[in-house]
């Protein structure tokens, strides 16, 4: 009886809610002068949201200006010609409204969130951000120590605060990938008013760029309100994209660094992957989850975590997929010193065990129900909607493909994982860090 | 001729568009709708359960919360029995799902479910919500309890009775500055030494009294249920009706209140500095107390509007001195908390080493700029407007946390129902003179500890300017700098 009770828990409901994943219909069209617009009414939202993605990022920096992109989105708060220097984040509170801005190697971001009766101001905001910025010699000096300010409180104030970047630099081109986001202190320091103008003239152009609105808009009003702000906004010369960001050299490359502070030696093996876009980027999110994921199925944790094993503290793994490029990274920390190579062995065991035995088929849908689940907020939270589909927009070149997310995981096969596994994880394919705490 | 007046009609064409875009100001806004900030419907239960709905249209995703009321731990005279009750739910072993299949079916949804004596959360697909329920509601009923449980139990207090009775709190492995600081600025308080009392017994604890304890204390008129999702009320009330309708009653429990107001002990300004020689920036920390500011008292969104312009937002006093003018730091942030114990606050920066000193300056000015002068009138208007914003966004979306909150403090606070639906009036009622009274009453520059960890060996005698300094290593103990 209790069987049949189970049996019908289990069963009934795909019976009653068979599955469907969520679609979110939007509209996007261009502007003459080549801004893309998205716009999306969001029935549950009683807010909006207003971003502009434009596509640039650290990657575009010349090799001497590096942390430009990111120097320049805060500059981007300062004022424009009709908002007084200051004023910006002002302007936008008094409606009630918050903005923000992050920049990534691939893309600077700015949005805010309004009530909905003040989504016309976001677009004046954005359309003063993009026409007429306005930056000045001194608001330069004054950012140049805030990000100065910035990178010694995120990076440098601590042991492996760095270590990103030093995966990073190790894989890619220093001139795309392979350098800090933030930059370095001696490019800040050298930045100067020019650059800045021919940065903006070159980047920040309606053809370089995705506005969104999302929430609880009228399309048709907001349509008219676009055109209003946007239409009269020159077009720039097309957008030259970088195109080296290096290779795997077919060499396994072993760096071993000393750190200040540092209290446990710590490993980190960098696999070449593939860019976010490529169709394996899905099988390898899901591999870092078995992997690392849950403590109930995770490999690492139930092969290498354990009680037993005083010598490994910690083992754990990521996919960092950009653009253009991509890595899958383990990181792992030890209890005793001089024991790099056994940490390394331990982890190349349970890669090998991925290559060759199928991953159970219990914890593999486990893990797409997982993604399933997650995934399926981006459709009901504007703000993070706005944030994907801007960035589906960029790297897919259509917005759209971000409805096929859910399915792209839900479809993944035990082969799936064997093949990629064995792809990627091979040892000539792999930068490996090595950092010991300074004695 | 005709060249001529066809490039001058377009010039003016051109002329006529380009003069329609009014750039100069912000746009006016539209008149705004009735303010939107969501519902959570009331849905009635029988049994004396309080069960509220938060809807969210074509949602396809749950979130149920359980919040069960227990009496405050230092005063439960059962706390052996809901120890064990709790890790019988943490095992997640139930009558009718006896073999760890909660936990099995749940990650296979990937859902999650936690039950303890308080409550507990589940979440998951709408199409899982009746297997979900069925799991929670039977573990939540009918745990397993087992005897191992028990001795467990008894042999972990009794280890971490040993461990306790051989440290101090200044130890090396033990040393906290969080607890430095409060015993400075409070002194011992009653509630401090109440927590030291806690003896447990499970003598003459078993199976039966632990049972016992279930059917006393995990009862429907101490429950308050919260879910979020695309429910009809009706649809709602009949899921709970299945899952909980026949949860029984028990002696009624309403949490009191334990109002403690602080004396502020600290008579004058301490710096310590905790060593981090490898540090590349400094970070201070502000710590002092309120004494008597109480959560949602009549004074809460005051303190709230007064933090906004202190120290929280983007246009704040400390952030537009340290960060926008002077460039010293890249955040800086301000709480000013008000709770039952009469309230905290606390300001925290990073800044270079070499700037620490200014910047200590720099903070201290602008607690005595608030304290001493009245905030203009635009501050106070894009500081209440914010909150407003930040307020009404907060309550929208898959995550109302305000309305699932409010719902489980709603009767300890005693809060009125409509208190979500009126707070944004209470914003709009604070005054410039309001915000310099609580400045002159919260604010305390001269009666804070300072905690600055970076490197002593450069800031030693650059801070003794603003009080008596205690220079220390990470594990507490005194540093001799060199000379």
């Amino acid at each position: 009886m209790k069987k049949l009770i189970l049996f019908t828990l289990l069963i009934l409901p795909l019976v009653l809610f068979a599955k469907k994943n969520p679609m979110i219909e939007f509209e996007e069209y261009d502007l003459d002068n080549g801004l893309h617009v998205i716009l999306y009414h969001d029935v549950n939202e009683p807010n909006v949201v207003v971003g502009t993605k434009y596509h640039v990022g650290s990657k575009n920096e010349e090799a001497d200006r590096t942390g430009f992109a990111h120097f320049f989105e805060h500059l981007l708060f300062h004022g424009t010609k009709n908002i007084p220097q200051g004023e910006f984040e002002k302007t936008v509170m008094d409606a009630g409204g918050y903005c923000n801005a992050y920049t990534s190697y691939d893309v600077t971001y700015y949005y805010q969130l309004l009530p909905a009766h003040e989504y016309k101001l976001g677009l004046w905001v954005e359309s003063e951000r993009m026409l007429h910025p306005i930056i000045t010699e001194e608001g330069i000096n004054r950012e140049r120590e805030i990000v100065k300010e910035e990178k010694r409180m995120r990076y440098d104030n601590k042991p492996l605060g760095n270590a990103y970047y030093d995966m990073m630099g190790a894989m890619f081109a220093y001139e795309t990938y392979g350098h800090n986001m933030i930059g370095s202190m001696d490019d800040l320091d050298a930045s100067s008013l020019k650059d800045f103008d021919a940065f903006f003239k070159k980047f920040y152009v309606p053809n370089n760029a995705c506005l969104v609105v999302a929430g609880n808009i009228d399309i048709d009003e907001t349509k008219k309100w676009i055109d209003y702000y946007f239409s009269d906004i020159p077009k720039g010369k097309e957008v030259t994209r970088p195109k080296d960001f290096g290779a795997p050299t077919g060499k396994e490359k072993i760096i071993e660094k000393t750190e200040k502070g540092l209290k446990k030696t710590a490993v980190s093996l960098n696999y070449y992957a593939i860019p976010e876009t490529h169709e394996d980027s899905y099988v390898m999110n899901v591999i870092a989850t078995i992997l690392s994921g849950d403590n109930a199925y995770s490999y690492f944790e139930n092969e290498i975590l354990v009680k037993e094993d005083t010598i490994i503290n910690h083992v754990s793994a990521t996919t960092e997929l950009w653009e253009k490029v991509g890595a899958f990274r383990i990181k792992g920390r030890l209890d005793v010193e001089n024991h790099e190579q056994y940490l390394i062995s331990k982890v190349e065991e349970q890669l090998e065990r991925l290559k060759n035995k199928p991953v159970d088929e219990y914890i593999l849908e486990q893990v797409l129900n997982s993604y399933e689940i997650g995934y399926t907020d981006y459709y009901f939270h504007s703000e993070s909607l706005a944030d994907e589909i801007t960035r589906y927009y960029h790297f897919w070149g259509n917005a759209s493909e971000f409805n096929n997310a859910i399915n792209h995981y839900m479809s993944i096969k035990q082969e799936d994982i064997q093949r990629v596994a064995k792809k990627y994880f091979n040892k000539n394919n792999r930068v490996t860090i090595i950092y010991h705490p300074e004695k | 001729m005709k060249k001529i007046l066809f490039t001058f009609a377009m010039l003016l064409t051109a002329f006529a568009i380009t003069a329609q875009v009014d750039r100069t100001h912000a746009p006016k806004s539209d008149i705004p709708k009735k303010l939107d900030i969501g519902v959570l419907i009331p849905i009635e239960m029988k049994n004396g359960m309080q069960v509220y709905l938060a809807p969210v249209k074509e949602y396809p995703k749950f979130t149920i919360t359980v919040n069960i009321e227990q009496p405050d731990i230092r005063k439960d005279e059962r706390i052996e029995e809901k120890s064990i009750l709790d890790k019988a739910y943490m095992e997640k072993l139930s009558k009718k799902y006896a073999n760890g299949e909660i936990d099995s079916l749940t990650r296979l949804k990937g859902a999650m479910l936690s039950a303890s004596c308080y409550g507990g959360t589940i979440k998951g697909m709408n199409r899982d919500i009746e297997l979900l329920l069925d799991m929670y509601s039977d573990l939540l009923f009918n745990p397993v309890i087992k005897e191992n449980y028990i001795s467990e139990k008894a042999e972990n207090y009794r280890k971490s009775q040993e461990k306790k009775n051989n440290s101090s709190v200044f130890d090396d492995e033990k040393f906290y500055i969080e607890m430095l600081t409060d015993s400075l600025l409070r002194g011992t308080t009653k509630k401090n030494e109440e927590k030291k009392e806690i003896i447990q017994n499970f003598e003459d604890i078993g199976i039966e009294t632990v049972e016992d304890f279930l059917h006393q204390r995990v009862v429907a008129n101490n429950a308050v249920i919260v879910i979020v999702g695309d429910f009809s009320p009706k649809a709602c009330q009949k899921l709970m009706n299945k899952y909980f309708g026949k949860w029984q009653n028990g002696a009624s429990l309403k949490r009191e209140r334990e109002i403690e107001p602080s004396e502020l002990v600290l008579e004058r300004r301490k710096i310590f500095v905790i060593d981090k020689p490898n540090a590349v920036q400094s970070r201070i920390r502000f710590n002092w107390i309120l004494k008597d500011a109480f959560a949602f008292d009549e004074n809460s969104v005051k303190i709230e509007v007064l933090n906004e312009i202190l120290g929280e937002s983007q246009l704040s006093y400390l952030y537009s001195n340290l960060r926008e003018d002077k460039g010293l730091c890249y955040s800086v942030m301000s709480s000013l908390t008000p709770d039952d114990n009469g309230g905290r606050a606390a300001i925290w920066t990073s800044v270079r080493t070499d700037q620490t000193a200014y910047a200590i300056e720099n903070i201290i000015l602008e607690m005595l700029r608030i304290r001493n002068f009245d905030v203009s009138d635009y501050d106070l208007k894009v500081a209440k407007n914010s909150l407003i914003g930040d307020f009404t966004r907060s309550l929208s979306g898959i995550a109302p946390i305000p309305y699932m909150s409010f719902a489980m403090i709603k009767d300890t606070y005693n809060l009125p129902d409509d208190y979500l639906q009126t707070k944004v009036s209470k914003y709009h009622e604070v005054i410039r003179k309001d915000i310099r009274e609580m400045a002159e009453k919260y604010i305390q520059p001269f009666r804070s500890i300072i905690i600055v960890t970076g490197k002593a060996d450069e800031l030693r005698g650059s801070l003794e300017q603003f009080g008596e300094v205690t220079y220390i290593d990470e594990k507490g103990k005194k540093l001799k700098l060199k000379e």
